[in-house]
């Protein structure tokens, strides 16, 4: 995974401009949320993706749809202060999840 | 000293999979012996055992075996052997939903105990004994308060989504799983569904939602996993979507929509005495060449399988069509013999070596080669159906077993007129004075019986 909080899936037209707000407020701006840890905690022996993981907290209830909501909300702040800053090429990436186990 | 490892078992570092001395064995880290012991002690292998969810296992300690000095460490784990293992892409709709319930059942019992599976690949499960059982022992972990179940989206596409494919879309998941060894990703999923399949519950939760999400934040560098712990994410939800998914998959029907041989046991043009004919033959046969494993190559829902089991250690049945395997299975499962293998398996296109260097999965004709085969009523399909010219079809049958029961039909017999209805006759070779003569060069003709009038003949076949 890349670090890249404003990356936003766009991408039929190909890839377009985009404005990308500096990097360690995009950082500290998750971490005030929550988000982001420095210590990650347990271990996972696969590697449990993505939409596994997110659709998890949906269903654990009210709390984990907040966490959702969180991210969801940075997205479109990100959006926003995007347009005041510098640009990156985006382009759309396969599917995440793509590992076995045994 | 070199051990014969497993070339499919690498992935996990707790432990691999060796041979020795004809018996099955388990390396175990340090951490995987104290968790083992563990779980033997308080008799949580011993009641998943018990309760046909996993396969025998037991702790030996490697001076036993002969292996002290081997650098093994003290202690390793035995498992009752597998004499041939079959992958996902190779089981019926039904066998893979019971391997799917398996897996479920055992988690929540792991869940019960503080335990939890590590990963929840289909290729944890076998079929063995007549049923579905769960062998990687060592997916057993200890359950981390505040995590998530790390193998749900990995289940959802070895299981739930191929499943769903089948039963939703009408179309056999067999194909997909052997393209694709970690089966059908969530996104890929997604867009093969109508948009009225979509707002079904489980799909809309399991698929929808979960292609939505991981659509929108895989490529973040955002990290989820502390999220659970923060939100207090507990047993209960983990336990909750494990009993909604087995909801889900125990709901899920199966109908053989395109399946051509489904009923064929029950519409094909044999007469009754010409029936007698043919299970007498066989069954002498099998007295005659008193092999020890038959493998029936175009074995239809299992028949001539089920008549010869009990006189041999196991039969593999290999048919093309899902339907007919999941009706044998079920007949095995429901009571039948546990030594009988149904395998989904085309003999124009058997399952590859696949996986990490060609070796992680063997190749169906390495797994299935026999004492003796049985290929009745099959040669047409080779030979026309798949314009494969006879003495090719004479080498592989050799290949796969030296000795056996072929069933030559001729081309006045009405099932192959009907494949050459609508077709230029290019078989001019297709006679059984040549199929006579090939067979001659590989194998003993012993006797030779017609039937159909003289369209059908079966053959008895000894080592040359
Ligand atoms: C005419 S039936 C014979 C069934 C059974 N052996 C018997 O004698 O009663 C032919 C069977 O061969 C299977 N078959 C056809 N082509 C096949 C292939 N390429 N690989 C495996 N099985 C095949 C069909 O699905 C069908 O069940």
């Amino acid at each position: 995974m890349r670090l890249n909080l404003t990356r936003v899936q766009n991408n039929k037209h190909g890839s377009i401009r985009r404005f990308v707000f500096p990097r360690f407020l995009t950082l500290s701006l998750a971490a005030a949320c929550g988000l982001v840890t420095l210590s990650t905690p347990a271990h996972a022996y696969i590697d449990p993706g993505t939409g596994g993981m997110l659709l998890q907290l949906l269903l654990g209830g009210a709390a984990g749809a907040l966490v959702i909501g969180k991210l969801y909300w940075l997205r479109i702040k990100e959006g926003f202060q995007s347009i005041f800053g510098g640009g990156s090429e985006s382009e759309e990436s396969g599917d995440s999840d793509s590992e076995t186990g045994n | 000293m070199n051990l014969n490892f497993d070339p499919g078992s690498f992935k996990d570092p707790d432990g691999r999979i060796f041979e020795h001395q004809g018996s099955i064995y388990r390396t175990l880290s340090p951490g995987a012996v104290a968790r083992m012991r563990a779980c033997l002690a308080d008799g949580t292998l011993g009641a998943l055992i018990d309760q046909e969810l996993l396969i025998e296992s037991t702790l030996i300690s490697t001076a036993e075996i002969g292996l002290a000095d081997a650098g093994l460490g003290e202690t390793v784990m035995q498992h009752a052997r597998i004499p041939v293992l079959t992958y996902p892409s190779e089981w019926s709709f039904d066998m893979l939903r019971d391997a799917a319930l398996v897996t479920l059942d055992l988690l929540q019992q792991c869940l019960d105990r503080d335990l939890m599976l590590k990963d929840a690949t289909a290729f944890n499960v076998a079929f063995h004994d007549g049923r579905m059982q769960f062998f990687d022992t060592l997916s057993i972990d200890d359950y981390v308060e505040g995590a998530p179940w790390d193998g749900y989206a990995q289940f959802c596409r070895e299981f739930l989504f191929p499943l769903m494919l089948t039963s939703y879309r009408g179309i056999e998941f067999q194909p997909w799983l052997r393209g694709s060894l970690s089966g059908i990703p969530v996104r890929a999923f997604a867009r093969l569904l109508s948009l009225r399949e979509k707002f079904r519950g489980p799909v809309l939760k399991h698929v929808v939602l979960q292609a939505k999400l991981d659509r929108s934040f895989a490529d973040t560098d955002t990290e989820m996993r502390s999220s659970f712990k923060t939100m207090k994410f507990s047993k209960p939800m983990i336990a909750g979507n494990v009993a909604g998914l087995s909801k889900t998959l125990r709901k899920l029907g199966y109908e053989a929509g395109d399946s051509v041989w489904g009923d064929y046991a029950s519409s094909h043009s044999y007469s009754a005495e010409d029936e007698t004919t043919k299970r007498q033959f066989v069954d002498q046969a099998v007295d005659h060449l008193s092999p020890s494993t038959i493998v029936d190559l175009g074995g239809n829902i299992g028949d001539y399988s089920l008549l010869v089991a009990p006189k041999v250690d196991r039969v593999l049945c290999v048919d093309i069509d899902p339907a007919c395997i999941n009706t044998l299975y079920r007949r095995i499962r429901d009571g039948g013999p546990g030594n009988v293998i149904p395998i989904v398996g085309d003999l124009l296109n058997p399952t590859p070596a696949l996986g990490w260097n060609l070796t992680e999965r063997r190749d169906l004709f390495e797994r299935i080669r026999s004492e003796s085969f049985f290929a009745l009523a099959l040669v047409h399909h080779l030979a026309i159906g798949g314009n494969v010219p006879l003495p090719r079809v004479v080498e592989t049958l050799h290949r796969i077993a030296p000795s056996g029961v072929v069933e030559w039909v001729d081309k006045q017999d009405a099932m192959v007129q009907r494949m050459l209805r609508n077709r230029t006759d290019v078989f001019e070779d297709y006679t059984w004075d040549v199929f006579r003569l090939e067979l001659e060069r590989r194998f003993n003709i012993v006797k030779t019986v017609e039937t159909h009038n003289g369209a059908r003949r079966l053959c008895l076949l000894e080592p040359r």
